[in-house]
Protein backbone atom coordinates (compact mmCIF):
# COMPACT_ATOMS: atom_id res chain seq x y z
CA UNK A 1 0.00 0.00 0.00
CA UNK A 2 1.37 3.28 -0.84
CA UNK A 3 -0.13 6.71 -1.00
CA UNK A 4 0.96 10.42 -1.55
CA UNK A 5 0.47 13.23 0.79
CA UNK A 6 -2.40 15.53 -0.56
CA UNK A 7 -3.05 18.93 0.24
CA UNK A 8 -6.31 21.18 -1.29
CA UNK A 9 -5.48 24.54 -1.23
CA UNK A 10 -9.16 26.93 -1.88
CA UNK A 11 -9.08 30.61 -2.54
CA UNK A 12 -11.29 33.19 -3.51
CA UNK A 13 -11.59 36.06 -5.04
CA UNK A 14 -10.93 38.44 -1.93
CA UNK A 15 -8.00 36.02 -0.43
CA UNK A 16 -9.77 34.14 2.07
CA UNK A 17 -8.36 30.72 1.65
CA UNK A 18 -8.96 27.13 3.56
CA UNK A 19 -6.72 23.95 3.17
CA UNK A 20 -6.90 20.17 3.61
CA UNK A 21 -4.53 17.42 4.48
CA UNK A 22 -4.11 13.96 3.62
CA UNK A 23 -1.48 11.93 5.40
CA UNK A 24 -1.60 8.31 4.98
CA UNK A 25 1.19 6.15 5.94
CA UNK A 26 3.28 4.76 2.75
CA UNK A 27 3.64 1.09 3.10
CA UNK A 28 6.14 -1.11 2.35
CA UNK A 29 7.18 -4.90 2.73
CA UNK A 30 10.71 -6.42 1.86
CA UNK A 31 12.36 -9.52 2.55
CA UNK A 32 15.64 -9.20 3.09
CA UNK A 33 16.80 -12.71 3.07
CA UNK A 34 15.21 -16.24 2.23
CA UNK A 35 18.01 -19.36 3.11
CA UNK A 36 17.78 -22.81 2.72
CA UNK A 37 20.25 -24.67 4.43
CA UNK A 38 21.54 -27.23 3.48
CA UNK A 39 20.34 -26.40 0.09
CA UNK A 40 22.56 -29.39 -1.76
CA UNK A 41 22.29 -32.55 0.21
CA UNK A 42 20.68 -35.62 -0.40
CA UNK A 43 16.74 -36.24 -1.37
CA UNK A 44 14.97 -36.94 1.29
CA UNK A 45 17.08 -34.40 3.66
CA UNK A 46 15.27 -32.31 6.73
CA UNK A 47 16.09 -28.81 5.89
CA UNK A 48 15.08 -25.61 7.39
CA UNK A 49 14.07 -22.09 5.38
CA UNK A 50 14.87 -18.91 6.88
CA UNK A 51 13.02 -15.87 5.83
CA UNK A 52 13.90 -12.32 7.37
CA UNK A 53 11.23 -9.92 5.81
CA UNK A 54 10.49 -5.79 7.37
CA UNK A 55 7.38 -3.48 6.51
CA UNK A 56 7.97 0.12 6.74
CA UNK A 57 5.35 0.80 8.77
CA UNK A 58 6.44 -1.50 11.51
CA UNK A 59 2.87 -3.32 11.51
CA UNK A 60 2.32 -6.91 12.08
CA UNK A 61 3.58 -9.66 9.13
CA UNK A 62 2.82 -12.85 8.04
CA UNK A 63 4.10 -15.29 6.31
CA UNK A 64 3.61 -18.49 4.13
CA UNK A 65 5.90 -20.92 2.19
CA UNK A 66 4.96 -22.93 -1.06
CA UNK A 67 6.63 -25.15 -3.21
CA UNK A 68 4.30 -28.51 -5.00
CA UNK A 69 4.97 -31.26 -2.98
CA UNK A 70 6.28 -29.79 -0.22
CA UNK A 71 5.04 -29.50 2.86
CA UNK A 72 6.54 -26.42 5.46
CA UNK A 73 6.29 -26.83 8.91
CA UNK A 74 6.25 -23.45 10.92
CA UNK A 75 8.96 -23.07 13.92
CA UNK A 76 7.28 -21.00 16.73
CA UNK A 77 9.11 -18.73 19.06
CA UNK A 78 10.80 -16.64 16.03
CA UNK A 79 11.85 -13.32 16.27
CA UNK A 80 9.41 -10.17 14.70
CA UNK A 81 9.83 -10.02 11.05
CA UNK A 82 12.01 -13.76 10.93
CA UNK A 83 10.22 -16.84 9.79
CA UNK A 84 11.21 -20.34 10.14
CA UNK A 85 10.16 -23.26 8.51
CA UNK A 86 11.01 -26.92 8.83
CA UNK A 87 10.74 -29.39 5.43
CA UNK A 88 11.96 -32.82 3.56
CA UNK A 89 12.98 -32.47 0.48
CA UNK B 1 19.35 -33.40 -10.22
CA UNK B 2 15.89 -32.71 -9.10
CA UNK B 3 14.93 -29.20 -7.94
CA UNK B 4 11.99 -27.12 -6.79
CA UNK B 5 11.83 -23.35 -6.30
CA UNK B 6 10.29 -22.48 -3.29
CA UNK B 7 8.18 -19.10 -2.78
CA UNK B 8 7.64 -17.37 -0.06
CA UNK B 9 4.80 -14.23 0.60
CA UNK B 10 5.50 -11.97 3.53
CA UNK B 11 2.10 -9.88 4.43
CA UNK B 12 1.24 -6.60 6.83
CA UNK B 13 -1.68 -5.83 8.94
CA UNK B 14 -1.83 -3.05 6.10
CA UNK B 15 -2.01 -5.45 3.08
CA UNK B 16 0.96 -5.35 1.38
CA UNK B 17 2.63 -7.85 0.43
CA UNK B 18 6.35 -9.30 -1.06
CA UNK B 19 6.90 -12.44 -2.39
CA UNK B 20 10.74 -14.21 -2.93
CA UNK B 21 11.91 -17.18 -4.36
CA UNK B 22 14.75 -19.81 -3.55
CA UNK B 23 15.45 -23.01 -4.98
CA UNK B 24 16.23 -26.20 -3.50
CA UNK B 25 18.63 -28.97 -5.09
CA UNK B 26 18.35 -32.69 -3.60
CA UNK B 27 20.41 -35.48 -4.87
CA UNK B 28 24.03 -35.45 -6.55
CA UNK B 29 24.74 -36.62 -2.76
CA UNK B 30 24.39 -39.54 -0.61
CA UNK B 31 25.32 -39.98 2.77
CA UNK B 32 27.27 -42.36 5.24
CA UNK B 33 27.61 -43.03 8.94
CA UNK B 34 31.17 -42.86 10.31
CA UNK B 35 31.91 -44.05 13.77
CA UNK B 36 30.50 -46.23 16.01
CA UNK B 37 26.83 -46.85 15.37
CA UNK B 38 26.46 -49.75 17.39
CA UNK B 39 24.92 -49.48 20.97
CA UNK B 40 27.80 -50.69 22.83
CA UNK B 41 27.15 -52.32 26.26
CA UNK B 42 29.47 -50.53 29.46
CA UNK B 43 27.53 -47.79 31.32
CA UNK B 44 29.68 -45.04 31.26
CA UNK B 45 29.11 -41.49 33.54
CA UNK B 46 30.83 -38.98 35.34
CA UNK B 47 32.46 -36.99 32.44
CA UNK B 48 30.52 -33.84 33.27
CA UNK B 49 33.00 -30.45 31.77
CA UNK B 50 35.81 -33.37 30.21
CA UNK B 51 36.05 -33.15 26.51
CA UNK B 52 36.70 -36.04 25.13
CA UNK B 53 37.93 -37.52 21.51
CA UNK B 54 37.25 -40.40 19.64
CA UNK B 55 39.11 -41.52 16.39
CA UNK B 56 37.44 -41.96 13.01
CA UNK B 57 38.81 -42.36 9.43
CA UNK B 58 37.17 -40.29 6.52
CA UNK B 59 38.23 -42.61 3.47
CA UNK B 60 36.85 -39.99 1.19
CA UNK B 61 35.48 -36.52 1.28
CA UNK B 62 32.75 -35.26 2.83
CA UNK B 63 30.13 -32.73 4.14
CA UNK B 64 29.15 -32.96 7.98
CA UNK B 65 25.79 -33.11 8.32
CA UNK B 66 24.57 -34.11 11.33
CA UNK B 67 26.23 -35.99 14.45
CA UNK B 68 24.68 -38.34 16.80
CA UNK B 69 25.36 -39.32 20.27
CA UNK B 70 23.95 -42.52 22.20
CA UNK B 71 22.79 -41.23 25.96
CA UNK B 72 21.12 -43.62 28.81
CA UNK B 73 21.05 -41.89 31.83
CA UNK B 74 20.43 -38.19 30.62
CA UNK B 75 21.42 -35.27 32.88
CA UNK B 76 22.16 -32.12 31.68
CA UNK B 77 23.35 -30.45 28.38
CA UNK B 78 26.08 -31.86 25.94
CA UNK B 79 27.72 -30.63 22.97
CA UNK B 80 29.16 -32.52 19.92
CA UNK B 81 32.33 -31.59 17.43
CA UNK B 82 34.72 -32.80 15.07
CA UNK B 83 38.06 -31.92 15.54
CA UNK B 84 40.76 -32.47 12.42
CA UNK B 85 44.59 -34.09 13.29
CA UNK B 86 46.77 -36.88 13.06
CA UNK B 87 45.55 -36.18 16.95
CA UNK B 88 42.58 -34.02 18.08
CA UNK B 89 43.49 -30.31 17.10
CA UNK B 90 41.63 -27.66 15.08
CA UNK B 91 38.12 -27.47 15.23
CA UNK B 92 36.08 -28.55 12.35
CA UNK B 93 31.96 -28.17 13.00
CA UNK B 94 29.77 -28.53 16.41
CA UNK B 95 26.00 -28.73 17.26
CA UNK B 96 24.84 -26.44 19.18
CA UNK B 97 24.30 -26.94 23.33
CA UNK B 98 21.29 -29.38 23.67
CA UNK B 99 19.16 -31.49 26.43
CA UNK B 100 19.87 -34.79 25.18
CA UNK B 101 16.94 -37.73 25.16
CA UNK B 102 16.82 -41.03 25.93
CA UNK B 103 18.47 -43.21 23.40
CA UNK B 104 20.19 -41.80 19.96
CA UNK B 105 20.55 -37.65 19.72
CA UNK B 106 21.01 -36.44 16.20
CA UNK B 107 21.76 -32.90 16.02
CA UNK B 108 22.99 -31.08 13.04
CA UNK B 109 26.24 -28.97 12.97
CA UNK B 110 25.92 -25.69 12.89
CA UNK B 111 28.41 -25.27 10.16
CA UNK B 112 28.86 -27.81 7.40
CA UNK B 113 32.83 -27.47 5.80
CA UNK B 114 34.09 -30.01 3.13
CA UNK B 115 36.07 -32.31 5.42
CA UNK B 116 39.12 -33.86 2.79
CA UNK B 117 40.19 -37.57 3.35
CA UNK B 118 42.06 -38.64 6.70
CA UNK B 119 42.21 -38.19 10.00
CA UNK B 120 39.28 -36.78 12.50
CA UNK B 121 38.11 -36.96 16.17
CA UNK B 122 34.48 -37.15 17.16
CA UNK B 123 34.27 -34.85 20.47
CA UNK B 124 31.23 -34.44 22.89
CA UNK B 125 31.69 -32.15 25.87
CA UNK B 126 28.77 -33.07 28.66
CA UNK B 127 27.41 -30.31 31.14
CA UNK B 128 26.63 -32.89 34.16
CA UNK B 129 28.06 -35.45 35.31
CA UNK B 130 25.23 -37.80 35.37
CA UNK B 131 24.69 -37.76 31.92
CA UNK B 132 25.46 -41.62 30.89
CA UNK B 133 26.53 -42.87 27.97
CA UNK B 134 27.79 -46.25 26.46
CA UNK B 135 31.04 -46.95 25.99
CA UNK B 136 33.83 -49.86 24.75
CA UNK B 137 37.31 -50.48 25.17
CA UNK B 138 38.86 -51.05 21.98
CA UNK B 139 42.78 -50.51 22.13
CA UNK B 140 42.29 -47.55 20.06
CA UNK B 141 43.18 -44.56 21.13
CA UNK B 142 40.64 -41.06 22.12
CA UNK B 143 41.78 -38.01 24.15
CA UNK B 144 40.40 -36.45 26.79
CA UNK B 145 40.78 -33.09 29.24
CA UNK B 146 39.62 -32.01 31.75
CA UNK B 147 38.10 -29.68 33.50
CA UNK B 148 37.02 -27.96 30.24
CA UNK B 149 33.94 -25.42 31.12
CA UNK B 150 31.08 -26.38 29.45
CA UNK B 151 29.99 -24.16 26.64
CA UNK B 152 30.99 -23.60 22.59
CA UNK B 153 33.80 -26.35 22.12
CA UNK B 154 37.60 -25.08 22.12
CA UNK B 155 38.69 -23.78 18.37
CA UNK B 156 42.07 -25.99 19.41
CA UNK B 157 41.82 -28.81 21.32
CA UNK B 158 42.99 -27.95 24.66
CA UNK B 159 46.73 -28.85 25.45
CA UNK B 160 48.48 -31.77 27.03
CA UNK B 161 44.70 -34.13 26.95
CA UNK B 162 45.31 -37.75 28.81
CA UNK B 163 44.29 -40.68 27.12
CA UNK B 164 42.40 -43.59 27.24
CA UNK B 165 41.02 -47.12 25.25
CA UNK B 166 37.90 -46.33 25.42
CA UNK B 167 35.28 -45.02 22.42
CA UNK B 168 31.67 -44.52 22.97
CA UNK B 169 28.42 -44.90 20.63
CA UNK B 170 28.73 -41.79 18.20
CA UNK B 171 28.99 -41.27 15.12
CA UNK B 172 29.01 -38.77 12.06
CA UNK B 173 26.47 -38.63 9.16
CA UNK B 174 28.31 -36.84 6.48
CA UNK B 175 26.94 -35.87 2.76
CA UNK B 176 29.67 -37.55 0.13
CA UNK B 177 29.62 -37.86 -3.65
CA UNK B 178 28.73 -41.28 -4.53
CA UNK B 179 30.65 -43.26 -6.90
CA UNK B 180 30.25 -43.73 -10.51
CA UNK B 181 27.59 -46.45 -11.42
CA UNK B 182 28.90 -50.18 -12.95
CA UNK B 183 32.62 -49.67 -11.17
CA UNK B 184 33.87 -53.38 -10.58
CA UNK B 185 35.81 -52.70 -7.25
CA UNK B 186 36.25 -55.79 -6.02
CA UNK B 187 36.18 -59.65 -7.87
CA UNK B 188 36.49 -63.22 -5.78
CA UNK B 189 35.26 -66.24 -5.78
CA UNK B 190 32.97 -68.56 -3.45
CA UNK B 191 35.72 -70.95 -3.14
CA UNK B 192 39.67 -71.78 -4.91
CA UNK B 193 39.32 -75.55 -4.43
CA UNK B 194 37.66 -78.38 -5.76
CA UNK B 195 37.34 -82.18 -4.48
CA UNK B 196 39.66 -84.82 -6.28
CA UNK B 197 39.16 -85.29 -9.21
CA UNK B 198 39.23 -82.25 -10.74
CA UNK B 199 36.72 -83.41 -13.71
CA UNK B 200 35.72 -81.92 -16.61
CA UNK B 201 32.69 -79.39 -15.70
CA UNK B 202 33.79 -79.49 -12.15
CA UNK B 203 32.59 -75.90 -10.56
CA UNK B 204 35.07 -74.45 -8.71
CA UNK B 205 32.95 -71.80 -7.46
CA UNK B 206 30.39 -68.57 -7.92
CA UNK B 207 32.33 -65.78 -9.23
CA UNK B 208 31.12 -62.53 -7.28
CA UNK B 209 31.52 -59.12 -7.96
CA UNK B 210 31.06 -56.22 -5.81
CA UNK B 211 29.73 -52.93 -7.86
CA UNK B 212 30.68 -49.54 -6.68
CA UNK B 213 27.15 -48.47 -6.91
CA UNK B 214 25.84 -51.39 -4.73
CA UNK B 215 23.70 -53.32 -7.67
CA UNK B 216 24.57 -55.79 -9.50
CA UNK B 217 27.47 -55.52 -11.74
CA UNK B 218 26.35 -55.41 -15.23
CA UNK B 219 29.33 -56.17 -17.30
CA UNK B 220 31.13 -59.23 -18.61
CA UNK B 221 34.32 -61.21 -16.95
CA UNK B 222 37.08 -62.46 -18.68
CA UNK B 223 39.11 -65.69 -17.63
CA UNK B 224 42.74 -65.14 -18.04
CA UNK B 225 46.05 -66.43 -16.79
CA UNK B 226 48.47 -69.03 -17.06
CA UNK B 227 45.92 -71.52 -16.82
CA UNK B 228 43.02 -69.98 -18.00
CA UNK B 229 42.43 -72.84 -20.82
CA UNK B 230 41.63 -75.32 -18.25
CA UNK B 231 39.09 -73.67 -17.01
CA UNK B 232 35.90 -71.53 -18.02
CA UNK B 233 33.17 -69.28 -16.70
CA UNK B 234 29.21 -70.17 -17.55
CA UNK B 235 26.48 -67.69 -18.48
CA UNK B 236 29.22 -66.70 -20.71
CA UNK B 237 30.94 -64.85 -17.76
CA UNK B 238 27.86 -62.54 -16.83
CA UNK B 239 26.17 -62.68 -13.49
CA UNK B 240 25.60 -64.94 -12.05
CA UNK B 241 28.51 -67.02 -13.09
CA UNK B 242 31.10 -69.65 -11.49
CA UNK B 243 34.02 -70.61 -12.58
CA UNK B 244 34.29 -74.48 -13.70
CA UNK B 245 36.77 -76.75 -15.04
CA UNK B 246 36.88 -77.12 -18.40
CA UNK B 247 36.07 -79.77 -21.13
CA UNK B 248 38.76 -81.94 -20.57
CA UNK B 249 39.82 -83.03 -17.49
CA UNK B 250 42.56 -81.96 -15.07
CA UNK B 251 44.69 -83.62 -12.82
CA UNK B 252 45.44 -82.73 -9.56
CA UNK B 253 47.58 -79.62 -9.09
CA UNK B 254 47.49 -75.93 -8.36
CA UNK B 255 46.40 -73.24 -11.24
CA UNK B 256 46.61 -69.98 -11.50
CA UNK B 257 43.96 -67.96 -13.47
CA UNK B 258 42.88 -64.01 -13.53
CA UNK B 259 39.11 -62.67 -13.44
CA UNK B 260 39.16 -59.51 -15.59
CA UNK B 261 35.64 -57.40 -15.39
CA UNK B 262 35.28 -55.17 -18.24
Amino acid sequence: MSSATIVVNVSDAAGASASSQVVVTTDVVSITSIVVTPANAPAGTNRTLTVVATSSSGSALSAAATSAGITFTPVAGQPAGTFVWNFTF
Amino acid sequence: MPSATISVTVSDALGSTATGTTTVTAGGLTTINVGETAILTTLDNGNGNLLAAQPIVLTQDGTPQTLSFYANPVGGQLRLGIYSGNVPAILQAQTAAFTPVLGWNTQPVLTQPLLPAGNYWLAYLPASNTLGFRKADTGGTSYFKSPVTFGALPASFPSAPSTTTSHWSFYVTLAVTPPPPNVPIGIGLSSVSVPKPPNANTVVGAVNVTDSDGGVYPGQLVLGGTDAAKFSLTNGGRLPCSLVVGSTDIPVGNYSINLTAN
